[in-house]
């Protein structure tokens, strides 16, 4: 239902929207957004270039799309392939292509099954990531969960439950390469790692599982397992 | 002067909290951006916080979690974030926010206007300061007055300071960001260098009560 305050547009060839205040957007074709646009859908099935600011309650990119400005998002998918150069907030992002984001990137959930690049920091209050991931600054969600299928780093990792395993694809997937977890430093409350590399790693219960190569655990509850770990401590609260 | 500063965990360990509670409270915004220093160590990089602010910010935050308020609750009240209303000269006058000698100048900058905006508030308020300790003169204070109103968004973002500079009865008036050094010229002094963020929370606790 198009309403007259927010009308829809179409571009299926080639063309080229003005920004402002609209209802479903979709580029099917090939279509550049001019100016700041506000809207209820803004789907990509082409390519699509939007130079301004985006923000939409629901965003789905299928084909490959090119963000200049913020984009700001309540339900945001990525099947495709899409590359955010300003700052990104959203409910939730779902990344199941390929997405690169220069800045920073904030959301209640965010789930990660393809591969993304974030040059910022990462907030959430769930970070669930099943495929390769970068992030240039700080991983900060309440509950961070990944499964190796690639690699991953973060500069660093911070939140209440963090839990990283090495995933057991269904088929042998021969070009996977390495997968490993490298961040320069972890810190949590419940923590559990496979397959990472880190400087130091502090929390309260700290578990380290196979194929860690930790310089530093410093934990103030529990430790469990040690393999990889160079030196381990017991913070003691100070009276 | 550099503010004396505490390591993340021994902030943990003096406060009693978690690092999953640092990282929430860091996630809703209860703790500044720029209170985060990081700084080498023998393990690499580390995070430490200015001392005192973030001791108080804890203890803050913590009281408040007694009383059951929600983080969300927690967070408007040790925000930045400007208070959508407007406030009332009379009512400013009344509760001994600001002087009326600060809340003059303001009407001399903006004649008939007797509603005013947080930021023009927080900009009274330091003029009043700053005319209060004797630091600045009328045309200083209207001069801070000028640029807080200007320079808002950016002190609204970013924890600022706001410093009044003297140099052979010349003086200027600059906004800084508050972890910043300030090095003068020579004959050049710091007259007042005021925390826009303390000043912020200050007003907002008095409004508020």
């Amino acid at each position: 239902m198009s309403d007259t305050n927010r009308p829809d547009t179409r571009i299926a060839g080639a063309g080229t929207v003005t920004g402002g205040t609209y209802g479903e957007v979709m580029i099917a074709g090939s279509g550049t957004v001019s100016g700041d646009m506000d809207c209820t859908t803004f789907k990509v099935g082409g390519v699509a270039d939007v130079q301004g600011t985006l923000t939409a309650q629901t965003i789905s990119v299928g084909g490959s799309a090119n963000f200049t400005g913020d984009v700001k998002g309540g339900e945001v998918v990525f099947s495709g392939n899409a590359d955010v150069h300003g700052a990104f907030t959203a409910e939730t992002l779902k990344v199941s292509g390929v997405a690169r984001f220069d800045g920073s990137v904030s959301a209640e959930r965010v789930e990660i099954k393809g591969t993304t690049k974030i040059g910022g920091g990462c907030q959430a209050e769930s970070f669930d990531a099943q495929g390769a991931f970068s992030v240039g600054g700080l991983l900060n969600a309440g509950t961070v969960s990944i499964r190796l299928y690639g690699g991953c780093d973060a500069h660093d990792i911070g939140g209440e439950t963090i839990d990283v395993r090495l995933a057991t694809p269904w088929v042998f997937l021969p070009f996977l390469g390495e997968r490993n977890l490298t961040a320069d430093s972890i810190e949590g409350d419940t923590i559990y790692l496979e397959n990472t590399r880190a400087k130091v790693v502090r929390g309260a219960n700290v578990t380290i599982g196979a194929d860690c190569a930790i310089d530093l655990v410093e934990y103030s509850g529990t430790m469990t397992g040690s393999a990889g770990v160079v030196s381990s401590r017991k913070v003691e609260p100070k009276l | 002067m550099e503010p004396e500063l505490i390591s993340k965990k021994d902030l943990l360990l003096a406060c009693g909290i978690s690092y999953g509670q640092l990282y929430r409270w860091k996630r809703k915004g209860l703790i500044p951006e720029d209170w985060f220093v990081r700084k080498s160590a023998f393990t690499g990089q580390e995070t430490f916080f200015p001392r005192e602010k973030m001791i108080a910010r804890v203890e803050r935050i913590l009281s408040m979690k007694d009383e059951d308020a929600s983080l969300d609750e927690i967070a408007e009240a040790v925000s930045s974030a400007p208070l959508p209303d407007t406030f009332a000269r009379e009512d400013l006058l009344a509760r001994d926010v600001a002087s009326a000698t600060a809340l003059d100048l303001f009407a001399e900058r903006h004649p008939g206007t007797s509603e005013l905006r947080f930021a023009e508030l927080v900009a009274v308020a330091v003029a009043d300061t700053l005319l209060r300790s004797g630091d600045a003169g009328r045309d200083e204070a209207l001069a801070a007055i000028a640029t807080l109103e200007e320079g808002w968004a950016t002190c609204e973002s970013v924890g600022c300071d706001l410093v009044l500079l003297r140099k052979m009865g010349v003086s200027s008036v600059l906004i800084v960001s508050s972890a910043s050094e300030l090095l003068a010229e020579s004959g050049a002094r710091v007259v007042a260098r005021i925390g826009l963020p303390e000043r912020i929370e200050e007003l907002k606790a008095r409004l508020k009560s």
